[in-house]
């Protein structure tokens, strides 16, 4: 049922607000794309102007020339292990943790739990020194090694929320029906938890796909830069030769594979944005 | 069920040693190394005890520039982000027409690499060839042109970008918590003749109380580990400029900076711990402050 719907300064007010903020955003990046598909004479003759005949050289020379293709490659060789790594480690400590008794489940629970509040700032010169000594410098390997363990406390509480989801007879039926507990976990939890690896699985791979700090720290060679890294070091080379065009293409490229993510799967990225908020 | 030892053991193994040997370790090691003066690259490491904290203590940059962004994050940024992230769902529950639409277009940003973002807000900002002057000169203020990014604005125009880029994350959590909220309790405040203004303090808050909580402490949280939009902004090619430096930036900065090589691993590792402290800290006194007045439904 509707309330009376009152027409005050207010509404009007905040609905301006709304409309603001998504024209605000929507024209932002229809004037990168658009600006990514200009010359540089054109660009900074008039920045408001739509592009003549649309240069997609402008990506081909930031994919190859500036190795955009390097980096995205990187980015894909990294993230794509890491979140299956981190579920696959993951999902069986979660579902430990969260169904089966035994002694030392509290302790092991809490200390996975300090992970979700610890800065990794704090780890962040240890760290590197840890793996300068294991010879895990400017490797992806070890990227992988370390976007995996960072990510475990989220994961494995995202999950524990799921698994503790499940009713209990789920697990007795299965025992009655001679199914060891190996064979439950994987023929029938696992598959129950789908949404939630999912959910997990998403969220890491925005989250890792986005991730800056570690890269920055863990790589230092160009030829190993993810995504990142290389639009960073792209920034800083191409504004002082002044290729503004090629900037905007490097732009719409790292954020187009985020945007068509979010469009096949914005449903279990809210669903397990909303599950962490309110399970914490 | 029982279930044996060796299966308890060989699930939760190959999480917990990545866990311990690659997180717990090193932020253990972290409290040992920040006692230590030390470059990172001999092994003469020498013991300072609590000297780091307290040339850091002592420090007035630190505290004038550093510590005062990283609250000024926190605080100012916070206010902006969840008053908009307010402002924003409120509209959205009132069905508007395309809200699907809106609801993906508020919430990309914060899925966007903030690499991209610090660019992205360099070119609206851009003297000389940005979007907001170009907009002021179109409206016939363009005798203005204001430098957006001058030393003593630089701190509000990140900040700027920083609450566009992460009020959809707001947006959607406190928006699916006030779904929840029972219609009836508001329809019942209608009748009474209360105000939505009312409604909104007097009703929904008490209700999403708890989440509300969980948020504000996360933002804070993650206010003191921003990290990726303040150190891209400088555009790879110096070091974070003061509006720039927060606790996160600037003991990078002192341990790896890449321009200006400092190399202070034990002095930037005390930072992290400070940076630890807080967020305990930050943590404890939302948590106590906030306890009495949750309610439940």
């Amino acid at each position: 049922m509707m309330t009376v719907k009152k027409i005050n300064l207010w509404s009007i007010l905040s609905k301006c607000f709304l409309y603001f903020w998504c024209v605000f955003s929507i024209f932002v990046f229809l004037w990168v794309i658009n600006s990514s598909l200009k010359t540089n004479r054109e660009f900074f003759g008039n920045i408001w102007g739509i592009f003549q005949t649309p240069q997609f050289e402008n990506y081909g020379k930031v994919w190859n020339n500036y190795r955009m293709g390097t980096y995205f490659m990187n980015s894909v060789i990294v993230v794509v292990p890491s979140v299956l790594g981190l579920l696959a480690v993951s999902a069986p400590a979660a579902y430990i943790l969260a169904r089966v008794d035994f002694k030392l489940k509290k302790t092991l629970t809490r200390l996975v739990s300090f992970g979700l509040g610890i800065p990794y700032q704090l780890l962040l010169v240890p760290l590197f020194f840890l793996l300068f000594d294991l010879k895990l410098i400017n490797s992806l390997t070890g990227l992988v090694l370390v976007y995996v363990a960072l990510s475990i406390p989220f994961t494995v509480f995202l999950l524990i929320s799921y698994f503790a989801s499940l009713p209990k007879s789920l697990e007795e039926a299965a025992e009655i029906d001679g199914c060891g507990p190996g064979r439950t976990f994987f023929q029938i939890m696992l598959p129950l938890a789908g949404n939630g690896l999912v959910a997990a699985g998403v969220l890491n791979f925005v989250g890792l796909w986005n991730e800056f700090l570690l890269a920055l720290t863990l790589l230092s060679k160009d030829s190993k830069y993810t995504l990142s890294m290389g639009l960073y070091a792209l920034q800083g080379s191409l504004q002082y030769t002044g290729d503004w065009v090629a900037l905007f293409a490097a732009f719409t490229m790292v954020v187009i594979p985020t945007f068509i993510l979010f469009i096949l799967l914005s449903r279990a990225i809210v669903a397990g944005m909303t599950m962490g908020a309110v399970k914490e | 069920m029982k279930r044996s030892k060796s299966m308890i053991i060989t699930f939760l193994a190959p999480c917990l040693i990545l866990y311990f040997l690659l997180f717990l370790y090193p932020a253990v090691r972290a409290f040992y190394v920040s006692l230590f003066k030390w470059n990172g690259f001999t092994s003469d490491m020498k013991f300072v005890g609590l000297g780091n904290f307290r040339e850091l203590f002592a420090d007035r940059h630190f505290w004038s520039v550093v510590m005062a962004n990283s609250f000024g994050i926190i605080v100012f940024g916070g206010l902006m982000t969840f008053t908009i992230a307010f402002f924003l769902s409120g509209m959205i529950a009132s069905n508007p027409r395309g809200k699907k639409f809106m609801q993906g277009l508020i919430y990309i940003p914060s899925i966007i690499n903030p690499v991209a973002v610090a660019i992205l807000w360099s070119f609206i900002y851009n003297q000389q060839y940005g979007l907001l002057n170009g907009f002021l000169r179109i409206i016939g203020l363009g005798h203005i042109q204001p430098t957006w990014t001058a030393p003593d604005t630089l701190f509000w125009a990140i900040l700027v970008a920083m609450v566009w880029m992460y009020s959809g994350f707001y947006f959607v959590i406190l928006s699916s918590a006030l779904e929840r909220v029972p219609k009836d309790q508001i329809e019942s405040a209608h009748l009474e003749g209360a105000s939505e203004f009312r409604i909104f303090f007097q009703v929904k808050i008490p209700l999403i109380w708890d989440v509300l909580t969980t948020t504000i402490i996360y933002w804070c949280i993650m206010a003191v580990k921003e990290f990726s939009l303040l150190y891209a902004w400088g555009g790879g090619v110096d070091v974070p400029q003061e509006g720039a430096r927060n606790l996160a930036t600037y003991m990078y900065m002192t341990a790896f900076g890449r321009r200006v090589t400092i190399y202070r691993m034990g002095y930037s590792t005390a930072m992290g711990v400070v940076m630890l402290l807080l967020v305990v800290l930050i943590y404890l006194i939302i948590t106590r402050v906030t306890k009495k007045e949750s309610v439940q439904y």
